[in-house]
């Protein structure tokens, strides 16, 4: 018999058959185990979000008070019945999220009693709860838990590590700047520009760690392509130095381009020849932020070659070119350009348009 | 004859038992997924982000065709999202009606000069234009030549790092940009992520935002908030979790531009240039062995009006299954084939054979067995047990997606909408799958014939919003 045969055969045989019944119960009874989850699942929320709203209602005044430093906190301390203490943490979580200074200050205050609770989840096994103490420790528990956010920073999963380092990067915890740094490699997967900003967050004090990093060619490039856009989001003037050395001698495309950008925001004449040189490269990034950086620092006397810039094939090197042009003696070297056609009329047009906006 | 007809009943049990063992597999790990998702979304602070000023720029390319009774309300909606740092362009693909007029009218338009930054092919660009009360509202005005030549007219001008492909009648929630841009700042490989599409029919909409979340009345729209809950929590979320993201939904996904115009943009000789895109870009990034990441986001939320008469979704289902078909066919390449991991192994084909050829197996399955049935060839118990185990098979995944929303978004607040869900839960296997079967082979055999006709969604407008 052949095997489609066969199956059919085996099918047909199969008229009151145990296992097909017991697939059809197990379906059945999975179907309403599931209809069941999602009623449950619905009444429970329903009840659960009732139950914490009528909580955080009577809570509310007396929490704006205190956090406001016009009452004692013990009143509120009182008031939070046993199993409330951690919607306690989450709630004064979510106001420290947006105050800082005493009030700041006040939250942590409040929940102080409570923070073992964040402690003992910070180690759970789940790393979406220890990210969540570890923010909320980060928010309101640094005066006694630093340390535990700290090593949070090494933490396995990425996640929580990200989530420390963002609770570390406040200007208030910018002690632990060099730490922060030093763990950077870890997160090389993330967004460079992310990362750049975060660090930047923390301030002034971050950036000699940085120029470290920058310098070090031992570091990883990406880990000082990071360093540089943070510096350059610092406007760190020191950082220029370093700056036109990578730049004159790293074969990075993103740490080159980095460089060039730090460059523009904090170089000086004296950097000019290391970013004529990378005017010329062969990669259009570098190109554009080379002539970006020329756009800021170059000689007015030399200005107008920036013109045939205009005309180079990639249109982001035109633009900058378009851009920098813009700027320079209210565009009159740019309105003649814009007055012809094609290709590079239309991005001299552009830059002076977007000169008027 | 009788052995034809074995194998044909052969081939449609497989079918069935293959399709919801995938099923069960992918609910099951979004199961598993979602609530540690949803964990993990508490922590993110979208503000943080925002005052961090640590997002990168993105541009909202907005395709429009004849769009004039909505056009001004999607981009007032557009206006007050929340992300620091976004452009919107508009690109009207050469519509007959006053989409210009209305949109030059609202925003207070003035010509404006704009060089592309990529060489993609697309159709003539007319005219620019550019808000003078917002000046990150940009209008292209080009020649007609459909959605993805409007996308790469769009992705042509585009300057920034990352670009949202969507639908003019998309409603984006005002957080959506700063939710489905953490995917590439967690990974900086990421090239594409899509975020849930929600179904707007019932909801109220003022000002382009949906304020209360409800049930549509019409039955047809119903059933599809439940195909939708299973395609995005269940489906979608399953595949991104095995890295076999092969659709990102064209209403609404946020791409890297480098990558997208590297590969040349959108493919213009198909109806289902989405997920042609999401193909093509696995394809060739694999090729060229860099690591990548395309992922399903879902949190990010955009909610569009979906089809309430039988003729325009059958249209939509049928198109829909015509861009599938094209896209498997064109990349057919892939199949079986271990560089592509476990794309090529297990995504491709499971699109290629079970989906792809579903509607024929499916049809030709309803037949076949009627036809064993009289000639004696199964039993009429075996034939009732199986078509039972077909419908409580569908209402335990539907069941499943509704539990997922719920330990999730909970979207649907009113218990009442809960129960209406369950019930088209059990309603949806009596006649709604077959039509739907119906449809879909419409579209496979349309992919064979050629056709690339897009057809027209009657829009009823959203409950709420005011006329433009």
């Amino acid at each position: 018999m052949s095997a489609p045969g066969s199956i059919a055969a085996w099918l047909s045989r199969l008229d009151a058959p145990a296992a097909l019944l017991a697939g059809l119960a197990f379906l059945l009874a999975l179907t309403l185990a599931l209809a069941a989850l999602a009623g449950i699942l619905r009444a429970r929320n329903a009840l659960v979000a009732r139950r914490w709203t009528a909580v955080e209602r009577r809570w509310h005044d007396l929490l704006l008070h205190v956090i406001a430093g016009e009452r004692p906190e013990a009143e509120l301390h009182a008031m939070v019945r046993p199993g409330e203490a951690r919607y306690l943490l989450e709630v004064v979580s979510r106001f420290a999220r947006r105050l800082r200074g005493p009030e700041r200050t006040r939250c942590a205050a409040v929940v102080m009693p409570y923070l073992p609770l964040l402690v003992a989840q910070a180690s759970h096994r789940d790393p979406g709860l220890r990210a969540r103490a570890v923010h909320a420790l980060g928010l309101i528990g640094m005066e006694r838990h630093a340390d535990l956010v700290l090593d949070a920073l090494d933490d396995p999963s990425d996640f929580v590590g990200m989530t420390a380092m963002r609770a570390l990067a406040r200007p208030a915890h910018a002690a632990h700047a060099p730490r922060l740094v030093a763990r950077l490699d870890r997160f090389e997967a993330w967004d460079g520009g992310f990362l750049a900003s975060v660090l930047a967050a923390i301030g002034p004090t971050v950036s000699p760690p940085l120029c470290g990093v920058l310098a070090d060619d031992r570091r990883g490039t990406r880990v000082r392509w990071v360093a540089a856009e943070a510096l350059c989001k610092l406007h760190h003037l020191p950082a220029g130095e370093i700056a036109a050395s990578v730049a004159e001698t790293s074969s990075n495309r993103d740490l080159v381009a980095a460089c060039l950008r730090l460059l523009e925001a904090t170089g000086h004449s004296g950097h000019l020849p290391v970013i004529r040189a990378l005017v010329a490269s062969a990669d259009e990034v570098i190109r554009q932020q080379a002539v970006r950086a020329l756009g800021t620092l170059e000689d007015p006397a030399r200005m107008p070659g920036l013109v045939a810039h205009l005309a180079d094939p990639s249109p982001w090197v035109g633009m900058e070119a378009g851009r920098a042009l813009a700027r320079f003696e209210g565009g009159r070297l740019l309105s003649p350009v814009a007055a012809g056609r094609g290709a590079t009329a239309t991005i001299a047009a552009q830059a002076l348009m977007e000169a008027r906006a | 004859m009788m052995f034809l007809l074995d194998a044909v009943n052969a081939i449609v049990l497989g079918y069935f038992v293959l399709i919801g063992l995938v099923y069960l597999i992918t609910t099951g790990i979004a199961l598993a997924t979602l609530r540690r998702y949803a964990r993990r979304l508490r922590t993110v602070d979208a503000e943080d982000l925002i005052s961090l000023g640590a997002v990168p720029p993105i541009t909202l390319l907005v395709p429009a065709h004849n769009e004039e009774a909505t056009i001004v309300q999607a981009v007032r909606a557009l206006l007050t999202l929340r992300y620091p740092d976004y452009e919107i362009l508009v690109i009207n693909d050469g519509s007959t009606d006053a989409t210009t007029d209305r949109l030059q009218h609202a925003f207070d338009l003035e010509p404006a000069v704009r060089a592309p930054t990529a060489r993609l092919p697309h159709a003539e660009i007319l005219r620019i234009w550019r808000s003078r009360q917002h000046p990150g509202l940009w209008v292209l005005d080009k020649v007609n030549g459909r959605k993805a030549d409007a996308m790469n007219a769009g992705l042509a001008f585009c300057r920034t790092p990352l670009f949202c492909a969507m639908d003019a009648d998309t409603l984006l929630e005002r957080d959506a940009l700063s939710r489905i841009v953490r995917p590439f700042l967690e990974r900086a490989d990421t090239v594409g992520a899509g975020g849930i599409v929600r179904i707007a029919n019932g909801c109220t909409v003022r000002d382009g935002q949906v304020t209360e979340v409800k049930l549509p009345k019409n039955l047809l729209a119903r059933f599809q908030v439940l195909e939708y809950f299973r395609a995005f929590l269940a489906g979608r979320l399953g595949w991104s979790v095995l890295n076999g993201t092969l659709i990102i939904s064209g209403a609404f996904g946020l791409f890297r531009r480098r990558a997208v115009v590297d590969i040349g943009g959108f493919a213009t000789d198909t109806v289902g240039e989405d997920m042609e895109l999401v193909v093509r870009l696995h394809r060739r990034l694999r090729d060229l062995g860099q690591g990548y990441r395309i992922v399903f986001v879902p949190d990010p939320v955009a909610w569009t009006e979906a089809p309430h008469t039988m003729r325009s979704l059958g249209t939509q289902r049928e198109r829909w299954h015509r861009g599938l078909t094209q896209v498997m066919i064109r990349h057919r390449g892939m199949l079986f084939r271990p560089r592509y991991g476990i794309l090529g192994m297990v995504a491709y084909p499971y699109f290629f054979f079970l989906e792809m050829l579903g509607p024929i197996i499916e049809l030709i399955g309803y037949g076949s067995f009627a036809i064993a049935l009289v000639l004696g060839r199964v039993s009429v118990p075996f034939m009732l047990a199986f078509f039972f185990f077909a419908f409580v098979l569908g209402a335990a995944l539907s069941m499943a997606a509704i539990a997922l929303e719920e330990m999730s978004f909970r979207r649907y607040t009113r218990f009442s909408d809960l129960g209406a869900l369950m019930l088209m839960a059990a309603l949806e296997p009596f006649g709604y799958r077959q039509i739907n079967a119906y449809w879909r082979f419409r579209g496979l055999v349309g992919a064979g014939l050629g056709r690339m006709a897009w057809g027209t969604m009657p829009r009823a407008g959203f409950a709420g919003e005011p006329a433009a």
